[in-house]
């Protein structure tokens, strides 16, 4: 059985059709790289995988529908927005064991088990560094570091991540993308939307190409970006190069 | 493996101790000071016994204006601490947006113009009323959005209109003692307390307390914004109909016992959130005991301060709350903004 279903999930606001008639499938384990312009519902779908939206269609996890707001579902969904924000300059330990809120945690001392996951979180997402800091202390990139270790403190077995990196350096790129990785590795699955598809190809073990809320392409890396149909998605050329450590897809190439 | 905690637990327990016993303190000198002088022996019997001149000052007047201004202050802290955590902004005290004022009109409204009386239930229910419309309000227009302008300009807007139908009533005034009882009312002040008073107020501040305690939790997920706290388990509307349920309730109670009092609820979370590692609902509880003490002290101010007729402890209050706003608004506010 498949750890995720997604089944003709649709969003329409304001009489505009966010999501079309999304579906596909997905197992634990899988690195998948959703792609796409600006504004074709990437956010959207995983608003609605998170079922933080009201959408048509149905979203079964484990076989069963998603369950209601509540513990049950936080426990098993973790979701970072596109924008990490923090409202109080918390202490970045504190934004972190956040995180384990679905488990129970209720302000006072971190039980073993919490008190581990945040200092795995914490050295997985490389914000060990910023542990005693208030939030609002730190740049930009240092503070979507913290956001993604309050991500990975959930210890979910679904990790939906709205561009996690946009905000850092190519150095913090490749950790925080490691990190998703590990997560994969040791039994998640994680849905991260890239804008570098570079990035993409030698992170996902597949991508989902997203154009005007359709899917339309779903497959391996390899068979997903090629330079026919980035040309379509984005209406813009891309010269893709082919190395042992996967593609390389640069932008503002030739026109084909 | 260690994990530091910040604050550690132990600084938060001394807080909270340290409050508790500066709020015993200040209702020990509030219960000693008066125009009467009496003894510490005299004021000691008077408690105890309640027998004769001592007994009538103490239980009749000092005991009730005391426990008033505690629970007042106390749920008037709370409230604010509870509302600036839903609406994530250190500057969502009620009094910016015209609470007080609309739960008084109501107030007014009842006594006045519906002929109610004074420490009646339906000033009450009016008073509540009024404070969770312009909640309501408020919550609906600016509750969404993390920004400052949209708050402030809600709360210009709703304050407006709160001033607007102050005014319209005060116009209408039958006669000019209505109008002089109408202005003192919006003053806020303790001298009047008694025990009807301090029994409606309790029940409010009781409920509604408990209320915005039951909902402190949510508050530090909502520190991440309302759509992460969702994905934490945080049921939203649930969160914000007990929080707006419960600052109504407070300040509904309050001002329909005492009359306007505004600022508290800014002051005293102000004064410890450091001190709580600017945790939302770590907050609740030293923010209540801070209120408490604030104004137990502001109503022994005005006792101490010489003037023709006694200040209102409303006005004070507002006198020492504006600049902390401007002071919140400007310095550390702003601050954060360019940070972010």
């Amino acid at each position: 059985m498949n750890l995720l279903a997604a089944s003709a999930l649709t969003v329409r606001r304001h009489g505009r059709t966010l999501l079309d008639a999304v579906s596909f499938d997905a197992d634990a384990g899988e690195r998948i790289a959703v792609i796409g312009p600006n504004g074709a519902g990437k956010s959207t779908l995983l608003r609605a995988l998170a079922g933080l939206i009201a959408a048509e269609g149905t979203v079964r996890l484990g076989g069963t529908p998603l369950p209601p707001a509540g513990p049950s579902r936080a426990r098993t969904i973790a979701y970072l927005p596109q924008e990490a924000a923090f409202h109080w300059p918390m202490r970045a330990e504190d934004v972190v064991a956040l995180g384990r809120i679905p488990h129970g945690w209720r302000g006072g001392p971190l039980s073993d088990k919490d008190a581990t996951a945040v200092a795995h979180a914490l050295d997985q997402a490389a914000a060990r560094a910023f542990t005693g800091r208030a939030v609002d202390r730190l740049s930009g990139g240092e503070r979507a570091r913290v956001a993604l270790a309050r991500g990975l403190a959930v210890e979910a077995p679904l990790i939906l991540a709205d561009e996690p990196v946009a905000a850092l350096d190519a150095r913090y790129q490749t950790i925080a993308m490691a990190a998703l990785a590990a997560r994969a590795h040791e039994g998640a699955l994680v849905i991260a939307v890239l804008h570098d598809l570079t990035l993409a190809a030698r992170w996902a073990s597949r991508v989902l190409a997203i154009s005007h809320g359709r899917l339309v392409a779903d497959g391996p890396p390899a068979a997903v970006l090629t330079e026919t149909l980035l040309a379509d998605l984005y209406g813009a050329a891309f010269d893709i190069v082919d190395r042992p450590e996967g593609l390389g897809i640069l932008p503002g190439a030739h026109t084909p | 493996m260690r994990h530091p905690q910040h604050p550690p637990p132990m600084t938060q327990r001394l807080l909270v101790i340290c409050l508790f016993a500066l709020a015993a303190v200040l209702a020990l000198a509030s219960l000693a000071i008066g125009p009467a002088q009496l003894g510490a022996g005299a004021i000691w019997r008077g408690l105890v016994d309640g027998d004769g001149f001592a007994g009538l000052i103490l239980r009749d007047i000092r005991l009730p204006r005391t426990v008033l201004a505690l629970i007042a202050g106390g749920g008037l802290g709370l409230a604010g601490a509870a509302l600036q955590g839903l609406l994530r902004n250190p500057l969502a005290e009620p009094a910016i947006f015209g609470a007080p004022q609309a739960a008084a009109l109501g107030a007014v409204l009842v006594l006045f113009v519906a002929g109610g009386a004074p420490g009646s239930l339906a000033v009450g229910g009016a008073a509540v009323g009024g404070a969770l419309l312009a909640l309501a309000l408020l919550v609906a227009i600016a509750g969404r959005s993390e920004s400052l302008t949209a708050f402030l300009l809600a709360g210009l807007a709703i304050g407006s209109l709160a001033g607007a139908l102050t005014t319209l009533v005060l116009n209408l005034a039958p006669n000019p003692f209505a109008l002089a009882e109408i202005v003192y009312w919006m003053m806020g002040s303790f001298e009047n307390a008694a025990l009807p008073q301090v029994a409606i107020a309790g029940a409010c501040i009781l409920v509604g307390g408990a209320l915005l305690f039951a909902a402190g939790p949510a508050l530090r997920a909502l520190a991440l914004g309302e759509e992460v706290a969702e994905s934490l388990g945080t049921r939203l509307g649930a969160v914000r109909l007990a929080i707006v349920a419960g600052v109504g309730l407070i300040v509904g109670g309050t001002t329909a016992v005492a009359g306007a009092i505004g600022f508290v609820g800014l002051v005293a979370p102000h004064l410890v959130r450091r001190a709580c590692g600017y945790d939302p609902a770590r907050l609740l509880l030293p923010a209540a005991l801070a209120g408490a003490c604030l104004l137990t002290a502001a109503d022994i101010a005005v006792r101490l301060i010489p003037a023709n007729t006694e200040l209102k402890v409303g006005v004070l209050t507002s006198l020492i709350g504006v600049p902390v706003f401007l002071w919140i608004l400007i310095g550390g506010y702003r601050a954060r903004e360019g940070a972010r």
